[in-house]
């Protein structure tokens, strides 16, 4: 009779993601009998913070959820702030605010691919290793992501937590000047994204496709950030307005991060390959040409393939900033006014790790009396679990250290930001 | 030749918020020659500000076993940074490794000095614990004299 062995591997903290998580695997006769991504930072209550505040206090609370990706949250609690009160902005104001988000696309895929993604690939315990053989590689990573900031900090007043952004527009606004030497800057950056491309088309890819149903905002005219239609490549076409009639967050056991999932088909993928693969004909034609230069099709299935795809968002953040400067003409008010009135707003926007849901109820007053926030990572846990389970049967007999690596890598191509996920824990007692 | 001084923290975490306050603090002053930054820790972010100056000073929350309102004080690159000392950043890539990555890459400044103060409550909240407090107007003089001691050296 032969012995059945079971082999547990646990990784307490996952290096290189932001916010804190751990793994657990529970491996038997070679085959996967559980899998936890877990996430047990502590939940943040941002929803319940917002309540009884004013709407235009939403943006720079908001912002608070995450010090990687505040933008993200602004723009997500201005557009719904917005779509509640019925303002629309108009073409000067909106270039503006996707200006803002190019910097922070450039920062946030930069950090990532440069400092957290490239050692996987490259054989390094982590940048700073990587470092003392290839410094001019992480030279470039931290003169782009320096450009990156140069955006947020210009437009949204500071580095961190940006406050010049308003529900309306902006507080105050740059005038052309402002953007000498920034535009200068961005040149550079244009030929840096094109190398990052080539750097990272020349790492090793394992074969890896997976049958993902990618979800991902769709706008007629460009790449999305802030405006569009919610599409998958299984056929969902709605309106942001009703995303929570298609999509359910549930609490599970090991998560104090809500899972998000289609109500009809459960699990999706959101971020970069997603947003990729559903608007790859939005992209200029030097940036689809770099994409194809790069091995890349017109839609990628391969999450590990998702540093190459961070890579060609990078040159097309870096480009369409150049365009914006280029065309600005400084609005004739910074913000539009605004009369508050009983209502409800939806928001969606493309965080540089997927779409990023807001909604708010305000009174006649303009108070928030109840939001709803669901961040990229909280809808992407699924996918995460499923790449796992389809990737350990691939590198079972390699020794327990090699296999964490290889599971450690397969999360970080989420670049997952475990700490914007965890503003919200539902509690259920059980008095038997 | 100016000086950097960079506070850092998290405003919603109680003694973490200690490096902004001092920040804050500085930059009412209007110290001469004299730069004063806040930032949440995160590592590129850190290097990408001091990469154009010669000096720079960091101050932030600590926590080892040292007593609550401990001003400790390190000075790179003599001293290595024990990325335990700074476990309170929930940053991936915070700032013992942006030392460390800075010295690689050639971008430390030429001199740099870290002051920590040793925190007692790092949960959510806006109050600084009465330790802490002390501490931060103890280590406000501190900075000052150096910032004298700076601009006496330069001028």
């Amino acid at each position: 009779m032969s012995k059945s062995k079971t082999k547990i591997i646990n990784v307490d903290y996952l290096a290189r993601v932001e916010g804190e998580g751990s793994l657990y695997l529970k491996i038997k006769n070679d085959k996967v009998e559980d899998i936890k991504f877990k996430i047990f930072e502590p939940p943040r209550f941002f929803e319940a913070f917002l309540r009884e505040r004013h709407y235009s206090e939403a943006p720079d609370i908001t912002a608070r959820i995450c010090g990687i990706c505040p933008i993200a949250y602004q723009m997500g609690a201005v557009h719904a702030m917005e779509n509640a009160l019925g303002v629309s902005l108009d073409d000067d104001l909106r270039d503006l605010r996707r200006l803002i988000y190019c910097g922070e696309w450039i920062e946030s895929h930069v950090l990532h691919v440069y400092m957290l993604h490239a050692p996987d690939f490259l054989g390094y315990q982590d940048a700073i290793q990587m470092a003392k053989d290839h410094p001019d590689v992480v030279n470039d990573g931290l003169r782009l992501k320096k450009i990156g900031n140069e955006i947020v900090t210009l437009l949204g007043g500071r580095e961190i937590h940006p406050i010049n952004v308003k529900v309306g527009g902006f507080y105050k606004l740059p005038s052309k000047s402002d953007f000498h030497s920034l535009l200068e800057n961005l040149r550079w950056a244009r030929t840096a994204a094109h190398n990052m491309i080539k750097l990272t088309a020349s790492l090793e890819f394992p074969k890896f496709e997976q049958d993902y149903e990618f979800v991902a905002l769709r706008h007629p005219d460009e790449y999305p950030f802030n405006e569009g239609r919610l599409v998958s490549n299984r056929g969902l076409d709605i309106d942001v307005t009703d995303f929570e009639k298609h999509f359910e967050e549930e609490q599970v056991e090991h998560s104090t991060s809500l899972h998000c999932k289609l109500k009809e088909r459960g699990k999706y993928k959101v971020g970069p390959l997603a947003r990729y693969s559903l608007n790859f004909d939005k992209f200029s034609p030097e940036v689809q040409k770099a994409a194809k230069d790069a091995g890349l099709k017109e839609e990628c299935y391969n999450p590990f393939k998702s540093i190459l795809v961070r890579s060609v968002e990078t040159l097309h953040a870096v480009n369409e900033a150049i365009r914006i400067i280029e065309n600005y003409k400084e609005p004739k008010k910074p913000g539009i006014e605004i009369n508050p009135k009983e209502s409800v707003g939806y928001g969606c926007t493309e965080a540089p790790r997927g779409i990023c849901y807001h909604r708010y109820n305000l009174d006649s007053n303009g108070l928030i009396t109840d939001a709803n926030i669901v961040p990229p990572t909280s809808q992407n846990q699924g996918s995460i679990e499923s790449d796992l389970r389809e990737l350990i049967p691939l590198i079972i007999n390699l020794p327990d250290d090699e296999i964490t690596w290889k599971c450690e890598q397969a999360i970080r191509n989420y670049d997952p930001c475990i700490s914007c996920s965890c503003h919200f824990l539902k509690v259920t007692i059980d008095r038997g | 030749m100016s000086l950097l001084i960079i506070g850092i923290g998290n405003e919603f975490r109680s003694d973490d918020a200690v490096g902004l306050e001092i920040a804050d603090s500085l930059s009412e002053c209007n110290c001469e020659n004299c730069t004063v930054q806040r930032s949440s820790g995160e590592g590129i972010a850190l290097i990408n500000m001091w990469e154009d100056f010669d000096h720079v000073i960091l101050i932030d929350a600590v926590k080892s076993e040292s007593d609550a309102g401990t001003i400790h004080e390190i000075d790179i690159p003599k001293n290595n940074l024990e990325p335990d000392l700074f476990q309170t950043s929930s940053h991936l890539f915070a700032l013992p490794e942006a030392v460390r990555l800075a010295k690689e890459v050639d971008k430390l400044p030429k001199t740099m000095q870290v002051y920590g103060i040793e925190g007692k409550n790092f949960e959510y909240g806006v109050e600084l614990t009465p330790e802490i407090e002390s501490a931060k107007f103890k280590l406000i003089q501190i900075l000052k004299a150096d910032i004298e001691k700076f601009n006496s050296y330069t001028s």
